[in-house]
């Protein structure tokens, strides 16, 4: 049974623009390129299946291929690292602070809110 | 004699051959272990080693990579794993201890140094993404550490899960030593005194809402972990979608465990994890772990300086991001010492601020390093 490669270079070979240039010979390729007939049909199958979104790499690299960081000494980032460090904890800070001020402010408004309906009762 | 060693040749060659194979069973089988006999976070340490068995096993090691792969693709490369499942444990947690005693929120965020104190170690010995990647392990949250590792692409997604996970099952032995060591017995037995304040159920609602729109404000890299985080909290407590809240309690929950858990092993193959990197990961996790303890009493100390009102030092341990177990581990702690301390609504309220104060941490080592 023919596989879906044999089908496009038959296809290929018998179509009036299965090469480059005009005119076309389909024992020798000789078609004002100096491709052959497997060099042009690589090129063909090669942009049906990109067009066909087939043949791609996985989006996962295999695990092996992970593997790019390597230990090493690396003391020029120890700068950097303490920078972040101290900037990290701030902004740590400062952003549970803005939450813990926003949740007194809350439990601030609904209560006044429910004292005044008691009140108004 | 010759044919029937002919015979035996294929299993030679798979186990002579393959001998780094033989140690990941045994690193798996060691996981499945302590899970089962130990009960150590076996929701996660039980996929995880039986997973890195059989990805570890050349004959069908084609055939599991590729359904583990196409998992991966599905959950962990695109982070929605993590993200799912923030949604199944902001419904377990009850904030209610917390907003009754807003200040215990600071004690959160102290217990946090230890995840930029490691990143300040593991810069030395690797590159910075890899480092920050490490660092989050201190973070003592399964999800957030997979998507800080996952967004910046770091090779040791394997070794920092499992260390990650393990530690948080250990933290009942690493915590007390180093409690006990930073604090004297006076200390020990302070009693903090609960006023339940009635928190009104529109509190409980305003407040999931309002940490989104903080974090999305503030710390825009947090928003999908908090957002989702606070979506499955503000199901729990609005009080109209009891079998949402429910299913993501205990189906959604289990059931993204058990996808996370096998398909994080798609990463604990021979070649990734049996290297000196994996031991030097293990040892900087501890680290974090240890100095987010520390930061967490030695700031509680801090405190207990200038406050009028004293808090028994320990609670500042509970900030650890190891919900619920580190807060429980403080209050027995307390009981301990004196049998009418009771310390666990204080201990809980900082233990579900550290559970804020890890992701926001985890969204600014995303926001220095990511890109």
């Amino acid at each position: 049974m023919l596989g879906y490669e044999d089908i496009i270079f038959k296809n290929t070979l018998f179509s009036a623009d299965s090469a480059e240039g005009s005119g076309t010979n389909t024992e020798t390729g000789d078609v004002g390129s100096d491709k052959t007939y497997e060099e042009i049909t690589d090129e063909r199958l090669d942009k049906i299946e990109e067009q066909l979104g087939i043949g791609k790499e996985n989006d996962a690299p295999a695990p092996e291929e992970n593997t790019e960081s390597s230990i090493g000494w690396y003391p020029d980032q120890f700068g950097e690292a303490a920078g972040s460090m101290g900037v990290g904890m701030l902004g740590v800070f400062l952003i549970v602070g803005i939450i813990m001020g926003a949740t007194y402010a809350i439990n601030a408004i609904i209560s006044r809110i429910s004292n005044r309906k008691k009140d108004a009762e | 004699m010759e044919q029937l060693l002919k015979l035996f040749t294929p299993v030679k060659d798979l186990f002579v051959d393959n001998w780094m194979m033989l140690i990941m069973w045994l690193i798996g089988g060691t996981l499945i272990f302590l899970a089962i006999k130990y009960e150590m976070e076996p929701t996660l340490l039980l996929p995880i080693g039986f997973g890195t068995i059989i990805m570890n096993f050349p004959i069908v090691e084609g055939h599991v990579s590729e359904a583990l792969g196409t998992l991966y693709n599905a959950g962990i490369a695109n982070e929605l794993f993590p993200l799912i499942l923030f949604i199944g444990i902001g419904a377990m947690i009850d904030f209610g201890p917390l907003l009754s005693n807003p200040k215990l929120m600071i004690f959160g965020a102290a217990a946090q140094f230890g995840i930029f104190f490691t990143l300040c170690t593991a810069s030395l010995f690797f590159p910075m993404k890899d480092a920050a990647s490490i660092a989050i392990i201190g973070a003592a949250d399964g999800p957030t550490s997979i998507m800080v590792a996952q967004t910046l692409e770091s090779g040791y997604i394997g070794a920092i899960t499992v260390a990650a996970y393990s530690y948080m099952a250990l933290v009942p032995i690493i915590q007390p030593p180093i409690i006990k060591l930073l604090t004297t017995k006076k200390e020990r037995l302070i009693r903090m005194t609960y006023k339940p304040a009635q928190v009104s159920k529109l509190t409980k609602v305003l407040f999931p809402i309002t940490i989104t729109l903080i974090a999305c404000i503030f710390a825009p890299a947090a928003s999908s972990l908090l957002g989702f985080l606070m979506f499955g909290n503000l199901i729990r407590e609005c009080g109209v979608l009891e079998s949402l809240s429910e299913t993501a309690q205990k189906v959604l929950a289990n059931l993204i465990t058990i996808f996370l858990g096998i398909t994080i092993a798609y990463n604990m193959t021979a070649s990734q994890f049996l290297n000196p990197a994996t031991l030097l990961i293990l040892g900087l996790g501890l680290v974090a772990f240890v100095i987010d303890t520390a930061g967490g009493v030695l700031f509680a100390k801090l405190y207990n300086l200038f406050a009028k009102e004293k808090v028994n030092p320990m609670i500042g341990a509970a900030g650890i991001s190891a919900f619920p177990m580190s807060g429980r581990i403080v209050h027995k702690m307390a009981l301990k010492e004196d049998p009418q301390n009771f310390l666990l609504m204080h201990s809980i309220g900082v233990n579900v601020s550290g559970q804020i104060a890890s992701v926001i941490a985890g969204s600014l080592i995303l926001g220095f390093f990511a890109g």
